[in-house]
């Protein structure tokens, strides 16, 4: 773990100063591209985040190693009555304070880079500007600063008291602002534009952002940026049934669960809940589970199997179009606007031919008067 | 240092436009755009591996106390007493679903959302030629490596397992008297 942080760390102020100080001539903050500013906005979380779990780390090992007692409070009672060998004056709770302070921001570090990474896959693939380019950058740099006052919302019941929750309550739902903004931008930039669906299957991934859409969203932008990295394009028919299969056994896993949740099915259990359909005295009884929702454990286990099978075509379509892909006929062939295709395919070491002279926004698509339905940023 | 490489240059000739060798060019590379494919591979490694945890779960959810097909002797003789005869116990169940969570969460979604696709997209889209600081970059994704491999490993090898899932990522068990830790069990 420690190795895994001081990698995050490292990486981090790596992205920070890379963004600050390397952008070429005319790059300004305002046309950089969204998803810039969402790698900008998650190397500040994993920054300040970071540290906080790698102290109370230390402190876990020195608990266990040095006989300090951070975590273990005096008159520890343990399984059969005795008082814990231990100093105490230590809090338990203190553990979970410390490692929330990392772990709330740490799910807006799973989910910025992948709505950065949608925002520029609809923006190429409905051939428009981005809609509220402006507002998106200032709700992820809310987001960037509220993610760290919501992290209590996960201890609401390890009696923290009622004043600290309604703090914790209110900026929860202050936050789901900034989210909000961001998620609406994106669909209404999708709007009229449905039809375009068939047109590539990075494009149909996107609308399942809110779900398990982080890893949809990655593996769009695998099949967005594959022909830069490889000079050619992975297989769109292979890419769909991928597509298509992941979509159905995805929801087919989550949505039961669900049904599950609200029936009381609790998590954690090894057994399944197996426990609880043998203490239920008849079909209705309080506190029991219906055999419907036992038996969707079949339902999602066999649709969480199938969905594993469904990455096989990715698996090979990612390893042959390595070599039997379609080879791109040009540098920029989603016909882009970011200078990220503006490069030699695959771009060398060093990147660009030439320095890039910035000299528009990053979503000039379909500019009434330009000879063509994108303009790249150094034209 | 660069066995695999097919030009005739002898040692000393490394002048600066030498093409890098197979090592130089793939493993120890300092543009932004190999490193950010490391983290890629490595992460979509990764998230199959949680996968695969996951996958055992569900056997023990929805088929309790019957072996494992496939994989469930495989278990038993690498793991031991906690897949007795193939069966998942509870004990492994929980480890399954603390490493399910802590690979998905840091080596798997992290890697691949933040370092794989911010390392090679970028530099490109601000038109830089480079992350700003290239060495320490390759030194991030080793270090990425490194813990990587190691943090399962050492889990599944040393019999450190503890439930709590992602939140509770180290375990008290071997420093404390052995009834603290039952009473620290959940």
């Amino acid at each position: 773990m420690v190795f895994l942080i001081t990698s995050s760390l490292l990486g981090a102020v790596n992205f920070i100063a890379t963004i600050i100080q390397l952008r070429a001539p005319g790059m300004t903050w305002m046309r950089m591209p969204f998803f810039v500013w969402a790698q900008f906005v998650t190397a500040f979380l994993l920054l300040l985040a970071f540290p906080p779990l790698e102290a109370a780390a230390i402190m876990q090992l020195m608990d266990k190693v040095a006989h300090t007692s951070f975590f273990l409070p005096t008159g520890l009672a343990v399984s059969g009555g005795e008082l814990a060998n231990i100093s105490g004056g230590g809090s338990p709770l203190l553990w979970q304070h410390l490692f929330w302070f990392l772990g709330h921001p740490e799910v807006y570090v799973l989910i910025l880079p992948a709505m950065g990474i949608v925002c520029e896959i609809i923006a190429n693939n409905t051939r428009k500007p981005i809609w509220g380019y402006k507002s998106l950058v200032y709700s992820v740099l809310a987001i960037g600063f509220l993610s760290f006052i919501v992290w209590a919302h996960h201890m609401y019941l390890t009696g923290m008291g009622t004043k600290i929750s309604t703090f914790f309550q209110t900026t929860t739902m202050i936050i789901s602002i900034p989210s909000v903004i961001i998620l609406s931008c994106l669909f209404i930039s999708l709007w009229g534009d449905i039809h375009l669906h068939d047109t590539y299957y990075v494009i149909a991934h996107f609308h399942y952002v809110v779900a398990p859409g982080t890893i949809f969203a990655l593996l769009a932008g695998i099949y967005f940026w594959y022909p830069k990295a490889t000079g050619r394009f992975m297989s769109e028919f292979w890419g769909k049934v991928h597509f298509w299969l992941s979509l159905i056994f995805m929801n087919a896993v989550f949505q039961p669960m669900f049904a599950q949740g609200m029936q009381g099915m609790l998590r954690r259990m090894y057994d399944g809940a197996a426990n609880y359909s043998l203490a239920k005295v008849g079909t209705d009884a309080i506190g029991g589970l219906t055999d419907a929702i036992m038996k969707s454990n079949i339902t999602i286990s066999h649709a969480a199997w199938a969905l594993g099978l469904a990455q096989i075509p990715f698996i090979i379509n990612f390893f042959w179009s390595l070599r039997h892909g379609k080879k791109v006929t040009s540098d920029n062939p989603w016909e882009a606007t970011t200078l990220d295709w503006q490069t030699p395919t695959p771009p060398p070491h060093g990147n660009f031919v030439a320095q890039p002279q910035v000299h528009r926004g990053p979503y000039e698509y379909s500019v009434p008067g330009q000879p063509k339905d994108f303009t790249p940023q150094n034209t | 240092m660069q066995p695999t490489t097919t030009h005739s240059h002898t040692h000393g000739a490394h002048e600066a436009h030498h093409e890098p060798g197979f090592w130089q060019k793939y493993v120890f590379s300092t543009d932004h755009k190999v490193i950010g494919i490391q983290y890629g591979v490595t992460a979509l490694f990764f998230l199959l591996f949680g996968f695969l945890l996951m996958a055992m779960m569900r056997w023990q959810i929805t088929y309790p106390q019957k072996p494992i097909p496939v994989v469930g002797s495989l278990l038993n003789a690498v793991l031991g007493d906690v897949a007795a005869g193939g069966i998942m116990s509870p004990d492994l169940y929980n480890a399954f679903g603390a490493m399910h969570g802590t690979i998905m969460v840091f080596l798997a979604i992290v890697p691949l959302a933040f370092a794989a696709f911010g390392n090679f997209v970028v530099p490109l889209q601000i038109g830089a030629v480079d992350m700003a600081f290239p060495r320490i970059n390759m030194v991030s994704y080793q270090a990425y490596a490194i813990g990587g491999v190691f943090m399962p490993f050492f889990v599944f090898t040393a019999g450190i397992l503890d439930s709590g899932a992602w939140a509770n990522l180290l375990d008290y068990r071997d420093g404390l008297p052995h009834h603290v830790i039952a009473a620290r069990r959940r």
